[in-house]
Parts: structure tokens; C-alpha cells; sequence
């Protein structure tokens, strides 16, 4: 865990940065779009060249700006903290904060707090940040010295902080102590954990202590001890950069630290998120509920995977109880949505655990809006945890505010995932401290800026959808057969053929076939959908019925199935063909397609068909007058069509 | 990556690179004699972000007493060449 690895990565970093300094719109505008920046995988370089960016933007920017918290952190340290002065800055940014950074005369921390003239007392911090290296903290090393000495010297050497503490405060600022990276040398082996005198003992037993003082003076702390035992001690402190230049921490790893401290002074201004918006199928259980039924989702125990969605699902719990909201948007039936959460055994969240449930078929940006306007919290206090990368990508184009978490590709990371984002960092402090803080605080009112409105059309287009059309076939018909059995929800007549009664319609000359593949910018999204056209008795050939319609649920809302139709119909056509077609026979899943055909443009025609099945319902389209749909799929064929 | 064998005119592409990428100057050329007093900003911090992104471009890791030697641009590539060669 060493990089910020649930943020996008980015393919075009340098095009992005010199589109955003070369554009001539508004300051405010920029920065928002440095801020989108920022919200990517940034590596220690890139967050340097994202930070001279934003130093040379702000320059020309008068402050505060509109939707931005400025902020002054003061960094009192004695090490090098220079080069990892852009990933704070840069971890602010992400959340919204525009922070300037004060250090100091080098080791000269300790005149500057004390002497009111001091360059530290001129700039007037919000926060200030103690970084402290083992190597100033002075003890007896004897190693025979008695629990109680050492326990002496602890205290010794909290009062000493707990002293430069009280300066800080006075100065107004909420102070941010970070704990001590105990190092990974060892004098006896394991013993030393045992033996109270070793640098080991002394520096634990110093930051036990220190919990407990913070805790006590309304001191936050950062828990660099286990930031850097997470990503790997020995590669966090390097004794070479050390050595050369007082480089406490290898600036490898300074956009994680970066971020770290950018969460923390974002809390501080009550700029962490406050709601999880939360997709069901394969993010809270395994499979797809409304294709599988309630029998086949993983969840729960029997299975790894199904112990792993109970977990994610207790964690989540838990995120519930200290007070994040959660909220559901899943592109589902209500009915499907809602049946683990009636009766399956596995499930460890409640419906009552939520706090708005949403499932239908709409665009997950409209859900989201309407979310937030329920729960009346704006849209940057939400984070959105999806695990089909399109629906993110709209996510973060149609709602650049709501903070989208790369989903891990193994479940088993979802909850480390969102735990390592730090989106719902919180700080404890008195009313009294953060009133402090407070007084500073300039108020932006965020004035809605003209920036364009990205629409589900470009998000469409911006997809590459790429269509391969072509008859069944040997190798693909395993995969029909399986997709003609497992489809419930997008099916049209729901008839079920094997794989030998695939092969057969393949062969049959009076029977037209199609299997159709989808790919995007995102992947290969393999077979979504499977066509079957038969000769209506009597017409001479020149009606066909759609026998089979159906398409998986992964492609749903991409205009795949206008798209199908265009070629269904220009094939038809060439077989001179005049008319479809398509019946609905409804089932227990398939609520989703009734008005599919009318969609498309058919006119129902039933009454004189005389089909008695309640709810089933036959429709007919002239191919003769037919106008292709506009998508924004390119189709190809990849053989002729028998 | 380490391992594959690099020429020397290699290295020195890729070490053009890094330079670039750090300083932030697609103008940057560089020769053996190249020091700190001929690229503004090379300073101690820099020769560390230097150390730090030649360090993952070749997939090698600086001794300390490598790091002293990092003076000018003859000595990046010599060191680094050594480094390959092991």
C-alpha cells in the first residue's frame, strides 16, 4: 500500500497538465480542473509538476476562491520536509483546500513558537504539524535502566511536547502531532519488545503515551508509525537519503503522506464525505440477483467469496454506525433489488441501514442528484463505490463533485479500499477547538460556475462502443446457449435452448441467427446479446419472427439494442423481408422489457393475433419504413450472415 | 527492466528524460561535463528527486556512497552503467 491506488490512474498526465495552464478560462474553473487532476494516481513527480501548476495559477488568482477553503499549516519539524511539501498541498487540493504552507527556519521550531516576532507568529497558522525524527528525542540507553526510569523519561519527554503544544495553541491553530517511526533495529532480536530499555520499548511505550496526552489536550495525532509499518518500514526510511539529507521518509512515498495530511486538515474543515453511495450486484453480494435468483448470489458463509460480501457488508455496517450515510443506486428491479434484504441469511446490512434506496433503470447520475437533494448534502460529500468501471467513468465525468473509489478487482480489498481513501477521515476535537479554527474561516459561498455540462450522449460516445455481428457458429455456441439460459431480465420471448438446439437453428436455412460482441474503451465485454429470426407460417417469407431477443444485463442503457435492431433490420431487408415480428411474454424477471418493442418503434397488434396469455403481447414493424436509430456504436460484421 | 542490457547512448536518452522530467524542461541536453551550475534548481534536493526517479526508470537502487558521486552528468551515467552492468 503504497500508492494512492484507489484513485483513477492517468494515461495522458502531461496533455492534461498544459491543457489545463494554456486554457484561457477563469481562475476558478482551472483550479477545479486541477483539483480533477489531482484526483488521479499522482506520482511524487507528478505531484510536483500538479503543485507548480497550481502555485503558478494562484499567482494570477485572487483568493479565496469560489468552492475553495484556504487554510495556513505551519510545519514545525527537523528534517527535510521540502520535497514533500507539493503532496500536501496536493493531497488538500483533492479535497477541495487551498492551503499554504509555512516551515520555518530549519531545527529553529522551538525560537519561533516562543519569540512573538518570529516569522511563525506573522503567519498566523490554522494548524500546525509537529514532525518529529527518533533521533532528537534523547533517553538513557542503558539497557538495564528499570520499566519505571523508562517510564520517567516518557513523561519527560511528552511534557517537553505537550509545552510546545500549549504555544501553538495559543497561537490559535489546531495542532497535529506526528507519532514516532520506530525503527527497525534490533539489539537482542524479538526480546526487545520484552526489555523495557531498548529503543524499541522506549519509542512504543513514547507513543502509547502520546495517545493518551492528545487525547487530553485536544491534540490530533498522525499515526506515522503505522502509515509507514503499512507500506514497509525499511523502504519508508531510507538511510541513505537519510544520511545525505535528513530525509526522515523517502520521498517515494510522499503523495500517500501527502494525502494523509491533506485528509486530516480537510476534516478539520468539515470538508470529509459524509454519505457512501453504494451499487448491489457484485459490490454487496456476488452475481446478479435479478438474473441468478436469491439462491445464487454469493453470500455469506459456505464460500470464500460469499464470506468476503458479508465481510465488506460488516465493515460497512460498522462505517453506519459511527455515522456515514449510506445509500443504495442500483440499476435493478425494486423487487429484485430488495430480495436479499428479506430473506437471505448472509446478509449483514439491514434496508433500515439505509438511508435512500433507489433501484431502476435510470441513469445513475440522476439517482445520485436525487439522493443527495434527499438527504440535503451536497454532491462533494459523497463517494460513489461501483464495480463496473463505465458506470464510475459516467459517474466522474456527469458528477465531477462526488468522489468515485476505484473499485480493487478482488472484493477481498473493498473495504481496504474505501478505508485507505481516508473520504471519511474524522477528527475529534471540543467544540472549543474547532471553534478556534473557525474564526478563521472564510466563508465561500461555491456560485455555480458555467462550466459545461457533460451529457449522457458524450459519455456514450466517449465509450468507442465497437459491435461485431455475426451468424451462430461452432465456437460461439456454447456461449448463446448459455447466455438463452441464464438471461432473464432483457429476454423478449424467454426460450430456452441447448446447445445442440443452437447448432441446429445455425444449420436451418429458413432460420436467421445472430450473436453480437461488444467492446469499449473499458475492455472486451464478449457476447451481450443474441438474436433469432424465423419465417412467420404463411407470409412467403416476408414477415419474420423474432423468435429470440436477448441481451445481458452488463449493456444495459448503452443503445446496444437499438443498435441490434439497425442490423437485424438491414439483414432482413437483403433477405427482402417486409415486416417483423416481435412478441412479449412476460415472466416473473422480465418486468424491464413490456414496453421494449413500442421503444422501438413496433405498433402492437395482438387484438387480431388472438393470443390468449395474460400479459403477453405481439407488435409489428414495417421494414420498409424503417429509419435506423442513432447510436454511438460502430457495428462490423464479421462474416457474411447466412 | 534491470536487467536488460542498455548502451550507453541509451542510458543517456533516458537519463535526458529524468532530467527533463524533473526540471520540468523538454530543453534540457545533456554532456558528461552537465553540473549543478548549469541547470537552474539543481541544488542537493534536486540530485535527491534526480536519485529518486532514475532509481525506478532503470530499476536500480542507490548505494550512499553512489549518491555522493551523482555531481554531474558524466558520473549519473557512469555509476548508473555500472549498476546495469552487475
Amino acid at each position: 500500500m503504497n500508492e494512492l491506488y484507489w484513485l483513477p490512474r492517468i494515461a495522458n498526465f502531461g496533455s492534461s497538465l498544459e491543457a489545463i495552464g494554456e486554457s484561457k478560462e477563469a481562475p476558478a474553473l482551472k483550479l477545479r480542473k486541477l483539483r480533477g487532476l489531482a484526483n488521479h494516481r499522482l506520482d511524487f513527480n507528478q505531484s510536483a509538476k500538479v503543485d507548480r501548476a497550481l502555485a503558478a495559477l494562484l499567482a494570477q488568482t485572487e483568493i479565496p476562491v469560489s468552492g475553495f477553503t484556504p487554510l495556513k499549516v505551519a510545519i514545525l519539524c527537523s528534517s527535510t520536509i521540502e520535497p514533500f511539501l507539493p503532496s500536501i498541498r496536493i493531497g488538500a487540493l483533492r479535497r477541495g483546500l487551498l492551503i499554504e504552507c509555512y516551515t520555518g527556519a530549519y531545527n529553529q521550531y522551538r525560537q519561533e513558537l516562543l519569540d512573538a516576532s518570529s516569522g511563525l507568529h506573522r503567519f498566523k497558522p490554522d494548524v500546525v504539524i509537529f514532525s518529529f525524527h527518533p533521533g532528537e528525542i534523547r533517553w538513557a540507553l542503558d539497557l538495564k535502566a528499570s520499566a519505571v526510569k523508562i517510564t520517567q523519561q516518557v513523561a519527560d519527554v511528552i511534557e517537553d511536547w505537550a509545552g510546545l503544544w500549549n504555544c501553538a495553541q495559543q497561537l490559535g491553530a489546531v495542532v497535529i502531532q506526528q507519532n514516532i517511526m520506530i525503527p527497525g533495529l534490533r539489539v537482542f532480536g524479538q526480546l526487545d519488545t520484552i526489555k523495557p530499555a531498548t529503543a524499541m520499548s522506549f519509542l512504543a511505550e513514547l507513543n502509547r503515551a502520546l495517545r493518551v496526552k492528545s487525547a487530553e489536550q485536544g491534540v490530533l495525532v498522525l499515526d506515522l508509525d503505522d502509515l509507514a509499518a503499512q507500506g514497509g518500514k525499511s523502504a519508508w526510511f531510507d538511510p541513505a537519503l537519510w544520511h545525505h539529507a535528513q530525509l526522515a521518509i523517502s520521498p517515494v512515498f510522499a503523495p500517500l503522506f501527502g494525502d494523509h495530511v491533506g485528509r486530516m486538515l480537510a476534516a478539520i474543515r468539515g470538508l470529509s464525505q459524509k454519505c457512501l453511495v453504494l451499487d448491489l450486484d457484485n459490490t454487496l453480494w456476488g452475481g446478479v440477483v435479478g438474473e441468478e435468483g436469491l439462491e445464487s448470489i454469493e453470500l455469506g458463509p459456505g464460500s470464500a467469496a460469499g464470506e468476503i460480501f458479508s465481510g465488506f457488508q460488516e465493515y460497512l455496517k460498522s462505517l453506519k454506525e459511527r455515522g456515514i450515510l449510506l445509500a443504495v443506486c442500483s440499476k435493478n428491479e425494486m423487487r429484485a433489488a430488495m430480495l436479499p434484504f428479506q430473506g437471505h441469511p448472509g446478509m449483514k446490512l439491514r434496508l433500515e441501514d439505509f438511508a435512500v434506496f433507489i433501484a431502476n433503470w435510470k441513469d445513475k447520475a440522476s439517482n445520485i442528484r436525487q439522493i443527495a437533494a434527499r438527504l440535503n448534502i451536497g454532491l462533494e460529500a459523497m463517494v460513489f463505490f461501483d464495480d463496473n468501471p463505465a458506470e464510475r467513468g459516467w459517474i466522474r465525468e456527469a458528477l465531477p463533485d462526488v468522489l468515485v473509489l476505484e473499485a480493487p478487482e478482488d472484493p477481498a480489498r473493498y473495504a481496504d479500499a474505501l478505508s485507505d481513501s481516508g473520504y471519511f477521515e474524522a477528527v475529534n476535537l471540543t467544540e472549543e477547538d474547532l471553534q478556534r479554527v473557525n474564526q478563521y474561516a472564510a466563508q465561500t459561498q461555491r456560485e455555480a460556475l458555467k462550466e459545461k455540462t457533460p451529457t449522457l450522449d458524450g459519455f456514450l460516445q466517449g465509450l468507442g462502443m465497437q459491435m461485431t455481428v455475426s451468424s451462430f457458429d461452432g465456437p460461439g455456441a456454447a456461449r448463446i446457449a448459455q447466455l438463452m439460459n441464464k438471461t432473464n431480465q432483457f429476454n423478449l420471448t424467454t426460450r430456452r435452448y441447448t446447445e445442440a438446439q443452437v447448432l441446429q437453428r445455425a444449420r436451418a436455412n429458413d432460420v436467421t441467427t445472430f450473436q453480437f460482441r461488444l467492446k469499449d474503451v473499458y475492455g472486451d465485454c464478449g457476447m451481450i446479446s443474441v438474436v433469432i429470426l424465423t419465417p412467420v407460417q404463411s407470409s412467403g417469407g416476408q414477415e419474420l419472427l423474432i423468435d429470440a431477443w436477448l441481451m445481458s444485463c452488463r449493456v444495459f442503457g448503452r443503445q446496444v439494442e437499438f443498435e441490434v435492431l439497425n442490423q437485424i433490420v438491414e439483414q432482413a431487408r437483403k433477405l427482402g423481408a417486409h415486416f417483423f415480428r416481435g412478441e412479449y411474454i412476460p415472466t416473473e424477471k422480465n418486468g424491464l422489457v413490456r414496453e421494449h418493442y413500442q421503444r422501438m418503434g413496433f405498433a402492437r397488434v395482438d387484438e387480431a393475433d388472438g393470443a390468449g396469455q395474460a400479459g403477453r403481447s405481439v407488435w409489428r414493424l414495417s421494414l420498409d419504413s424503417y429509419r435506423p436509430h442513432h447510436t454511438h456504436i460502430r457495428a462490423r460484421h464479421s462474416s457474411e450472415i447466412a | 527492466m534491470a536487467l536488460r542490457q542498455r548502451s550507453r547512448d541509451e542510458i543517456y536518452k533516458e537519463l535526458t528524460d529524468v532530467f527533463r522530467d524533473v526540471f520540468d524542461d523538454n530543453q534540457i541536453d545533456l554532456s558528461d561535463e552537465t553540473s549543478a551550475k548549469d541547470i537552474a534548481g539543481w541544488d542537493s534536493l534536486a540530485t535527491i528527486n534526480l536519485a529518486i526517479e532514475a532509481e525506478r526508470v532503470f530499476g536500480v537502487k542507490f548505494l550512499t556512497t553512489e549518491l555522493s558521486r551523482l555531481k554531474n552528468v558524466g558520473e549519473f551515467v557512469s555509476v548508473i552503467t555500472q549498476k546495469l552492468g552487475r
